[in-house]
């Protein structure tokens, strides 16, 4: 989970075009700033493009949070 | 062009039927009327982008969406221009939908001027409408469905404090023959009301 939650940083860094040290473990849509509705776009077209997939409707909708994002990489990457 | 600054904004006193008028911060909503829509809103309706998770059809004519404007009420169907308080511009519309018997409303909103995505238009105005719907017009439950795929949308829906009540699996087709999930997303005036409340409070500390 902790290497799971460092990939989400770090995608998610990506999206809001932010540094992932600036990310913290419980940060979510709430208390970056900088995550909104295109950011949140980025995101599900970031992780769809890295790992070829196609990210289903209901973690479209839960894909909010640091946590989230990294449980979710860790049932695609196992 | 029409004078959005002297008009005022809607009340307590609203009654239903009255046109309805709301002002954000850099937004201004209300009534929609088939004169207050320029020639050049026919672009949106052309452009494959704003009607990609849309239910209206690409390609309607004007004068076909003007007659639509003429079928809402302001009682239990509301169509509500959005306009750049600053410029006067309209940009988009929203839709509510009223079930008065089960006291529940259905809300959707088109940005039809794109160089507006991702300026936050919709969660500045929702707010101001959401207020409106639940605290002037008493209605109990918002909702709305969303194409899962319409990510935007959905990230706003959730921010806004909209829980998941479900996905409808393959529900629509779309341009290219493939199948669209449906998401369905709900609000409670007492949920809202708790929301907003959290809001002032973090504004005060």
């Amino acid at each position: 989970m902790e290497n799971s939650l460092e990939l989400a940083k770090d995608i998610l860094a990506r999206a809001l075009d932010i540094e992932s040290e600036g990310i913290a473990a419980d940060d979510d849509m709430n208390s970056l700033e900088k995550w909104d509705s295109l950011a949140h776009m980025r995101l599900i077209l970031s992780l769809e493009e890295a790992y070829n997939i196609e990210v289903d409707a209901d973690h479209i909708v839960d894909l909010v949070s640091v946590q989230a994002i990294g449980q979710y990489l860790g049932e695609i990457t196992n | 062009m029409h004078n959005l600054s002297k008009k005022k904004e809607s009340s307590n006193k609203w009654k239903l039927g009255q046109p309805i008028y709301l002002k954000a911060e850099n937004y201004t909503l209300r009534s929609l009327e088939p004169g207050m829509v320029p020639d050049s809103a026919q672009s949106w309706f052309e452009n494959e982008e704003v009607m990609k998770y849309i239910s209206i059809t690409l390609n309607v004519r004007l004068d076909v969406f003007k007659r639509y404007i003429r079928t809402f009420d302001n009682r239990d169907s509301w169509i509500l221009g959005i306009w750049d308080t600053e410029n006067r511009r309209l940009i988009g519309f929203y839709r509510v939908f009223i079930t008065r018997y089960n006291n529940r409303a259905v809300t959707s909103v088109l940005i039809g001027e794109t160089e507006y995505w991702g300026r936050g238009v919709v969660i500045e105005t929702r707010i101001k409408l959401l207020d409106f719907i639940f605290f002037q017009a008493g209605i109990h439950k918002v909702t709305a469905k969303v194409m899962a795929r319409n990510f935007s949308a959905v990230f706003n829906y959730k921010k806004l404090g909209f829980s998941k009540e479900g996905v409808r699996h393959q529900h629509i087709v779309d341009d290219k023959g493939g199948w669209m999930d449906v998401v369905l997303f709900g609000l409670l005036q007492d949920d809202w009301k708790k929301l907003r409340q959290q809001n002032q409070e973090k504004e005060v500390d």
